[in-house]
């Protein structure tokens, strides 16, 4: 379980989270739904810990591995997929290429480097690559971004196989992503 | 993307602009007929092959060639290592800046008589492919470092990826193609400033001193020849260290 305590952020004066409270118990799936800067984002930056809060504790089981869809796709664009996702898993090609092409990324792409792949290809290498890493929280911010409806649908089918049994806390501003999850609303 | 496939477009040499070049290099020394300052391209040839034979020719590459890619390598492990510390430690950088603006701005003539003054003329052409190298390398790499997407960083330090990879794919891919650039440019530079040492100090058996006797016995076929033979050597050393880099390159993000 993962225990948020009183967490406050502000940025330059601007207050993020004030006194903010979560519990996640494991093997859940979270919604995180809420107004642009309402502090989603910064909750799990807050959570991954490339951010420290102004006050508050994150209080979090030891071994915790973190994977995360990030707002951004954040991918090394000269590599292709394949080299992308072994940087960060101990995976084999086979497994890789097997990910990627149920997630609707065409076998001819494969061997391509990033850089020559659409917005919507690149989201789906990104949400690969954090579901073939090892890890006990996915934290998946925004991560059907860009992905027509039917992709949209076999993504998500893909991700909720994959993430079976583990914890994930998702940021979204679709409604319909909130469907098998725990919704935490956020206020500004 | 873009501005790569340009710069290879300009960088690429077909052999029909060549060949037009040194048509027009022959014609202007057949219409000139003077030998003595204008030698054509065919008596080059034939120079440089009876040039070749003689063994001060090939004793006198060796020597430049590992003095000067001596200093080449001085200047990558110096402006690589300094271009880190300036990057991590802003005072490393402040102290630095004045430094590389100075010795930019010095024109190579100056590092040279000055350089006498301090080195015998035998390592004259290291010390000063040093100083004209590592300015050009410092700059491009820390220019990489400072363009580094600390997005990306972040991302391998969320995913625990190990120290190893993450300098190499993480810090290395993005830094590469400035350092590429700054290689290729430095190369050149070494190769140019060091020849040019060697000509003011004229260290036996180099090909600087080859290239002096041969304007001071008005040898003008020797002076063509090894022109020659110093472009062919700076485009030699250009692209084996680019061969070098690429498997450097294959290696790191393999």
């Amino acid at each position: 379980m993962i225990e948020i305590i009183d967490l406050c952020k502000a940025f330059d004066g601007k207050v993020v989270l004030e006194h903010f409270d979560l519990q996640l118990e494991d093997g859940q799936r979270y919604a995180l739904m809420g107004t642009s800067g309402s502090g989603k984002t910064t909750l799990l930056n807050l959570i991954m810990g490339l951010i420290q809060p102004d006050s508050g504790h994150i209080i979090a089981p030891q071994g915790l591995k973190i994977s995360a869809v990030f707002q951004e796709n954040r991918l090394i664009e000269g590599m292709t997929p394949a080299a992308n996702i072994r940087l960060v898993a101990a995976v084999d090609n086979e497994r890789i290429h097997q990910v990627l092409l149920a997630l609707g990324i065409e076998e001819d792409s494969l061997n391509q480097p990033v850089s020559t792949y659409s917005g919507g290809m690149k989201r789906r290498v990104a949400i690969a690559r954090a579901l073939l890493s090892d890890y006990n929280l996915l934290l998946l911010d925004e991560p059907y971004k860009g992905l027509d409806e039917e992709t949209r649908q076999q993504v998500i089918a893909v991700v909720e196989e994959m993430s079976r049994e583990k914890t994930v806390l998702m940021v979204t501003h679709n409604p319909e992503d909130v469907r098998g999850h725990q919704l935490i609303e956020f206020a500004e | 993307m873009k501005t790569s496939t340009s710069s290879a477009e300009t960088r690429k040499m077909p052999f029909w602009a060549v060949l037009f070049w040194l048509l027009v290099w022959q014609i202007a020394a057949m219409l000139m007929d003077q030998p003595l300052l204008l030698v054509s391209p065919l008596d080059t040839l034939k120079r440089l092959s009876s040039l070749v034979l003689e063994p001060i020719f090939w004793k006198s590459i060796a020597f430049s060639v590992g003095k000067i890619m001596l200093g080449f390598g001085l200047s990558c492990l110096l402006g690589i290592v300094l271009a880190v510390l300036a990057y991590r430690f802003r005072p490393v950088r402040q102290l630095l800046s004045p430094l590389t603006a100075t010795i930019k701005a010095i024109p190579v003539a100056s590092f040279v008589i000055l350089a006498l003054l301090w080195v015998s003329s035998k390592n004259l052409s290291v010390l000063i492919s040093v100083m004209i190298g590592f300015p050009v390398i410092y700059l491009n790499t820390l220019t990489g470092l400072d363009s580094i997407d600390h997005k990306l960083v972040e991302m391998a330090r969320v995913f625990r990826v190990p120290l190893g990879k993450k300098l190499g794919v993480v810090y290395f891919s993005q830094v590469l193609p400035f350092l590429r650039s700054g290689l290729n440019v430095a190369v050149g530079l070494c190769w140019k400033s060091g020849v040019a040492a060697e000509v003011i100090g004229i260290p036996s058996g180099s090909v600087g001193q080859q290239l002096y006797n041969a304007k001071v016995y008005l040898e003008t076929a020797d002076l063509f020849c090894w022109t020659v033979v110093i472009v062919l050597l700076s485009v030699a050393c250009e692209k084996l260290l680019m061969l070098l880099f690429k498997q450097a390159e294959r290696w790191a993000l393999r």
